[in-house]
């Protein structure tokens, strides 16, 4: 296995760490939440970081852990899309397109939760299920997969994951469209 | 005895077993436990007790407590609306207007993706035609694009359009795959059948009619898609009446096929070579004028057309030769005479 050092890989993808921490602190903002302290990009282990308070809300909870997840998602396909089709279809070469695959993947690589943000949503999800709360039911399983994706990084589940939006999405929205 | 209420637990007892802290009276459970408390080290973020100083600034009160934490007034605010930097907010107005630029320079790209997507749906339900005319601006926008190259192929091949096949993916080396091997399978289909259609054709020229039928009946079964097969056979029939000199017939089967296709400018031209042919062997002027007629009608179809104008350039020449010597000589003897460097392209 080809092993890049983690600081490495967020220098490289430095654009997706930003935005993802931003994304935290926003979602903190519009969920009433307090934040301590913030760090957008740094050389170390974790490269960003949001400390915020802490909440025992479901709903706020959730929303401030995946905030980023979903941003840096949506991100990922807007900008793979605008330069999915020269550099994965046409075979143009576009240093343009090239560029702004790039931003595109690293929002997307940087999309998933940390398994710290995870553990506050696992917490408390079980007591909501049970209650019927739906957006806890339906994030069990979603907090599940991102649980094991985030434990698999070591073999590039996030580049994978990357990709996977940057190239399915903008093939699924030109199909759609086309 | 004096006596009083403890603070605490409200339970009444002698004031001398009592002890006093911040101007209250506790019984000696209760004080104690208080004491206990007073002396027991801060939890981490626990909010302070009165006159103690903000966690964030040091200052004094009033305090709010923050996720555990006493924070003044203003403190609170700040973390409950904490700003982004100006760096972030600039960097976000700068992501923004990157992914304006990122969508127009994307737009060029937009409208080629949408043909090539829009081709691979048609060739997907079988509407072959109008896939071949939906590829062929993506083919010609990126020759290099390998999807596009063999969706058109396999577009015009299944169109019976052999030829634009040829043009968009017939010179070109691809890496191996699925798409690949399809192609390239209609392809040697394809080739197979303008092989057999090239031996029917020189049987015709030799005059072995059911021969050169079966020939072009091979070539159907091996490549049914193209759509010429009934020009062939017609075509047969008037190579072997050009060769009888039956001119009559060659000018009756030339009419009957122009009437078939009155669009084509090669079914036009075919009537002014027999309509030439005929003029070398009668001199009668009206079969000329009707010969230069039908080339200016063929000219005039051919278009803006690259392809039939280079053939209507070919073919006029030709014709013109049999109006002004009136001696009749088909395509290959005309090259060998005037164009040998064509002959000798066309003999490879």
């Amino acid at each position: 296995m080809f092993i890049i050092p983690g600081f490495l890989i967020s220098f490289l993808t430095f654009p997706g760490v930003i935005v993802h921490e931003a994304a935290h602190q926003l979602f903190c903002r519009l969920q009433g939440i307090a934040v301590f302290d913030v760090c957008y990009i740094r050389m170390g282990n974790p490269a960003g970081y949001v400390i915020h308070e802490q909440t025992d809300n479901f709903r706020k909870t959730f929303f401030i852990s995946m905030g980023p997840f979903f941003i840096n998602s949506a991100l990922c396909i807007l900008f793979c899309s605008a330069a999915f089709l020269p550099v994965w279809e046409l075979d143009v070469f576009d240093p343009m397109a090239y560029f702004f695959y790039w931003l595109g993947l690293s929002m997307g690589m940087n999309a998933f939760p940390s398994t710290h943000d995870l553990s506050h949503i696992w917490k408390l999800a079980p007591a909501e299920a049970k209650k019927f709360n739906l957006l806890a039911v339906v994030s069990l399983p979603l907090i599940a997969v991102l649980y094991v994706l985030n434990f698999l990084r070591v073999i590039w589940a996030d580049l994978g994951y990357g990709l996977a939006i940057g190239v399915l999405g903008p093939i699924m929205i030109f199909k759609a469209i086309s | 005895m004096d006596s009083a209420k403890c603070a605490k637990c409200g339970n009444e007892f002698p004031t001398s077993g009592m002890m006093r802290l911040d101007g209250q009276r506790y019984c000696a459970v209760c004080g104690e436990q208080m004491m206990e408390e007073l002396h027991r080290p801060e939890p981490e973020g626990a909010a302070p007790a009165a006159g103690s100083v903000c966690a964030l600034c040091g200052k004094g009160g009033p305090f709010q407590n923050v996720g555990g934490a006493a924070l003044c007034t203003t403190c609170a605010h700040s973390v409950y609306n904490r700003d982004f930097p100006k760096w972030l907010k600039l960097g976000l107005v700068g992501a923004l207007l990157l992914l304006v630029v990122a969508l127009i320079n994307g737009e060029k790209y937009f409208k080629i993706g949408k043909d090539l997507y829009r081709g691979e749906k048609l060739i997907a339900s079988g509407q072959y035609d109008k896939a071949e005319q939906q590829l062929k601006p993506v083919v010609a926008f990126a020759p290099d694009c390998k999807k596009c190259a063999l969706l058109m192929a396999k577009a015009a091949l299944l169109a019976g359009d052999p030829q634009a096949a040829y043009d968009a993916a017939g010179t070109k080396k691809f890496e191996e795959d699925e798409l690949f091997r399809e192609v390239s399978g209609i392809f040697e289909r394809a080739t197979k059948a303008m092989q057999l259609l090239k031996e029917s054709s020189d049987l015709a020229e030799a005059s072995k009619r059911d021969e050169a039928l079966e020939k072009l009946h091979q070539a159907k079964l091996a490549y049914p898609e193209f759509k010429a097969y009934a020009a062939f056979e017609t075509g047969i029939d008037e190579s072997i009446a050009f060769n009888a000199k039956d001119y009559d017939r060659f000018l009756e089967l030339e009419e009957a096929e122009a009437a078939k296709s009155p669009e084509s400018p090669l079914a036009v031209a075919g009537v002014a070579s027999a309509l030439a042919c005929k003029y070398a062997v009668t001199g009668d002027e009206k079969y000329a004028r009707d010969t230069e007629d039908h080339l200016q009608k063929a000219q005039t179809l051919s278009g803006n057309d690259p392809q039939s104008m280079a053939a209507y350039r070919e073919y006029s020449e030709r014709i013109r030769y049999r109006l002004k010597s009136r001696e009749i000589i088909d395509k290959t003897e005309y090259d060998k005479r005037f164009r040998p460097e064509l002959a000798k392209k066309e003999a490879k």
